[in-house]
């Protein structure tokens, strides 16, 4: 395109109008004008349109002038649609908070409403109503249309009635129980997600279990996801596909509890990326070869991180299907997103790395050293990281580092690995002790004891890890544990010498045990954390039994 | 700007009173209510509390709306925009806080067995050293201006704007113009300032 400077033309009259109609100039003819005209001066507007498009065409000097301003919106436009983006990363999310908030006006609302109903029925029953009298009003959702109180008030009335509801409780003497679901959020194989406030924390009280059954052949013949309440002992399908796969992971439950982060692997070699929830059902929003498609990432409520191992990460807006950032990193392994940081592991997935995604020159930086056959775990604030593994002197055992790769020390010496964190953020383990499996909690520091908190989190187990087992050890694999955030609840993967294998749950307050499903030979479970998904659009399924669908696939 | 497939449906059933509906449109929309507020605010807090509630005022509004008339966006972006003026209105001021300079990581030796690891040559576009530089320009604008562009740069259009501010097209065509050109200028002289 030839450039032409303006101050080389003629002035030309028209030229302010054309630059402030530039965007109309830009549209059809027939898609400017607005139905309905609310101002006289629109009306204007429309006219001087009209005239400025048949000038246009003898016009050089507007011309021009409208070929630089339309450089300038787009390169405005770009910049700060990318500020926007950057901005919209230094605030993390208030989904969750949103959506306790309305949970509980809604509460409130049908408490509400229930106790006018009751009211005016107590009255009707004293006062029968005659014919020809005026009926009661409808009652409505009151609280929805009460003015909004102010919001520090609003929220402060929140925890002020959680706090009378948490003495009434325990009062009763069912603290404990109800605590269970007071929890933080969580999930195990993508990052721990900020505690913002108390509210944040309430309703994680479901674990989601993923099914796949192989054939022998190695194709998965479809895969059934289920959540686990433990309030009700209830197990839940929430999906189930029969489609042929090569694969599928659950890669993580979202920061606010509310979706799952999946992918496919399908016979054509095609990987997609998935989210599921109960109310939306399962939406897939990308796809890749499965030669260049990593694992996935959850980086807030609405935007993930995938991972392209030819040296790419993608960060996407699931709702939308849109990729909104892409940035030049080889990586082994997408780790956890704390913001601004993302963590990950290198090609031997053996090193720990982190780089500011919000930086202008995204720059990794080495935080751990070789540290094979390990999985790293970052503190629920994002300051510590935790492995277990040998240290620079050969010892065994968990070892903490800063989160920027700073003071390494010793945690813990002896075997065990990491599981989760307690509700006071100290990190739990799973360590073998004679034939039993022990959850026990570690110190803040390397001097303060570790306290065992459930002597026999798997009865009878021999592994956690899969049929096979060595006389004496229990093998244990992180993989077949989700401790539920607040390090109260527990759901383990155990196999035992009989070839059976199940799902076992702990209460690690009450200290009881169960077995909550047992599970085909052929069965591939995945364990990705716990959720609170609302479960009113699905079917509940018996407790220790398989869907009709899921028995057919393992038939 | 554009918006989510299936809109209006789940407007119409939000106004209608299902959570699950209005979920789905806090899920579209939070983040991008948050990205305004805060480029308005550059307060984390007050960005968070200001999105809380400018959802919580749209829930508790909507069942009074017309599901099949209401333009959600626009709608959702002018609460938003009403409770950050009651904010400034109550404070008396606004606090423009500077962005600190981008963290510099020092040089890193990847040199462990079998790290393969390597860092393209493309990056992510310049934003945290512009970011400021935006920052600044968009501080010595007036709020209407700064909104105007911003929601511009959201794809949101003139009819758009003009509903979200409640101003005529005509006033949002002259806003945005003259925004354009100021924002241009400033960012040339501060760009050019070192600033």
């Amino acid at each position: 395109m030839k450039y032409v400077d303006i101050r080389d033309l003629p002035p030309c009259a028209f030229s302010p109008q054309c630059l402030r109609l530039v965007d109309d100039l830009d549209m059809p003819p027939e898609a400017s004008p607005p139905a309905r005209m609310a101002y006289i001066e629109d009306l204007q507007d429309e006219r001087k349109l009209r005239q400025i498009r048949s000038h246009l065409l003898s016009c050089p000097t507007c011309s021009a002038v409208l070929a630089e301003a339309r450089h300038m919106r787009t390169q405005q436009r770009m910049m700060l649609y990318h500020f926007l983006l950057a901005n919209e990363r230094q605030v993390p999310s208030t989904s969750g908070a949103i959506f306790e908030a309305i949970q509980h006006e809604k509460a409130s609302g049908e408490k509400n409403a229930s106790q006018q109903a009751s009211s005016h029925a107590q009255i009707l029953t004293i006062f029968p109503r005659t014919i020809g009298e005026e009926a009661p009003p409808k009652t409505e959702r009151t609280s929805l249309h009460a003015r909004a109180p102010h919001r520090h008030n609003f929220f402060q009335n929140l925890l002020t009635l959680a706090t009378v509801a948490a003495v009434i409780l325990a009062a009763a003497g069912l603290l404990n129980r109800f605590s269970a679901s007071n929890r933080p959020a969580q999930s195990p194989g993508s990052q721990p997600p900020e505690q913002h406030s108390a509210l944040d924390s309430y309703g994680w009280n479901s674990v989601l279990v993923g099914l796949t059954v192989l054939t022998a052949s190695g194709i998965v013949r479809g895969f059934t996801f289920y959540t686990y309440y433990t309030t009700g002992d209830q197990l839940t399908e929430l999906m189930s596909s029969q489609q042929e796969l090569v694969n599928m992971d659950m890669e993580g439950i979202s920061q606010d509890g509310q979706s799952l982060l999946y992918d496919v692997t399908l016979p054509d070699q095609q990987k997609t990326y998935a989210t599921f929830s109960p109310s939306t059902g399962p939406h897939n929003f990308y796809q890749l070869n499965a030669g260049t498609g990593g694992n996935a990432i959850w980086m807030d409520a609405s935007h993930i991180l995938v991972q392209n191992i030819e040296g790419k990460v993608l960060e996407l807006e699931a709702a939308t299907k849109t990729l909104q950032h892409s940035w030049s990193i080889k990586t082994g392994r997408l780790m956890f997103y704390h913001q601004p940081f993302l963590y990950f592991t290198g090609a031997q997935e053996s090193v720990l790395y982190r780089v500011n995604l919000v930086e202008a020159n995204a720059t990794p930086q080495r935080i751990t050293g070789f540290v094979p056959d390990t999985r790293f775990w970052l503190s629920k604030d994002g300051s510590t990281l935790f492995y277990s593994n040998k240290g620079p002197e050969n010892i065994q055992g968990i070892y903490a580092l800063d989160s920027d790769g700073s003071h390494l020390r010793l945690l813990h010496r002896g075997p065990g690995i990491p599981i989760g964190y307690a509700e006071d953020n100290a990190l739990m383990l799973l360590a073998q002790a004679g034939h039993e499996v022990q959850v026990i909690q570690l110190g803040a520091t390397s001097t303060e004891q570790p306290r065992v908190v459930f002597p026999n989190a798997a009865p009878g187990a021999t592994s956690l890890c899969g049929p096979e087992s060595v006389a004496a050890i229990i093998p244990l694999c992180d993989q077949s544990v989700a401790l539920a955030p607040d390090g109260h609840d527990l759901l383990l993967h155990t196999y035992y010498p009989d070839g059976t294998n199940s799902l076992v749950y702990d209460n690690l307050i009450t200290g009881t045990s169960r077995t909550i499903l047992n599970l085909p030979d052929n069965a591939h479970v995945q364990l990705p954390g716990w959720s609170r998904m609302s479960i009113n659009s699905v079917t509940p399924t018996a407790p220790a039994s398989l869907s009709d669908e899921a028995i057919l696939m393992c038939a | 700007m554009k918006a989510l497939d299936d809109e209006t449906q789940l407007t119409i059933a939000a106004c209608q009173g299902s959570v699950e509906a209005f979920e789905a449109l806090v899920l579209h929309y939070e983040p991008r209510i948050r990205r305004m507020l805060y480029s308005l605010t550059q307060d984390r807090l007050l960005t968070q509390d200001l999105c809380q509630e400018t959802f919580l005022a749209a829930y508790r509004a909507l069942p009074r709306m017309k599901g099949e008339e209401l333009h959600f966006a626009p709608w959702l972006y002018r609460i938003a925009l009403n409770q950050l003026r009651s904010e400034w209105r109550r404070r008396k001021h606004v606090t423009w806080v500077p962005f600190s300079p981008p963290q510099v990581s020092g040089e890193e030796a990847f040199d462990e067995p079998g790290e393969d690891y390597l860092v393209g040559p493309e990056h992510f576009e310049e934003q945290v050293g512009q970011r400021d530089l935006i920052q600044r320009v968009l501080a010595r604008l007036p709020e209407a201006s700064v909104a105007c562009l911003l929601l511009d740069a959201e794809g949101f259009s003139y009819r758009e704007i003009a509903e979200t501010l409640q101003d005529s097209l005509s006033a949002v065509r002259s806003r945005l113009s003259r925004a354009r050109q100021a924002f241009q200028q400033l960012y040339t002289k501060l760009e050019q300032e070192g600033c």
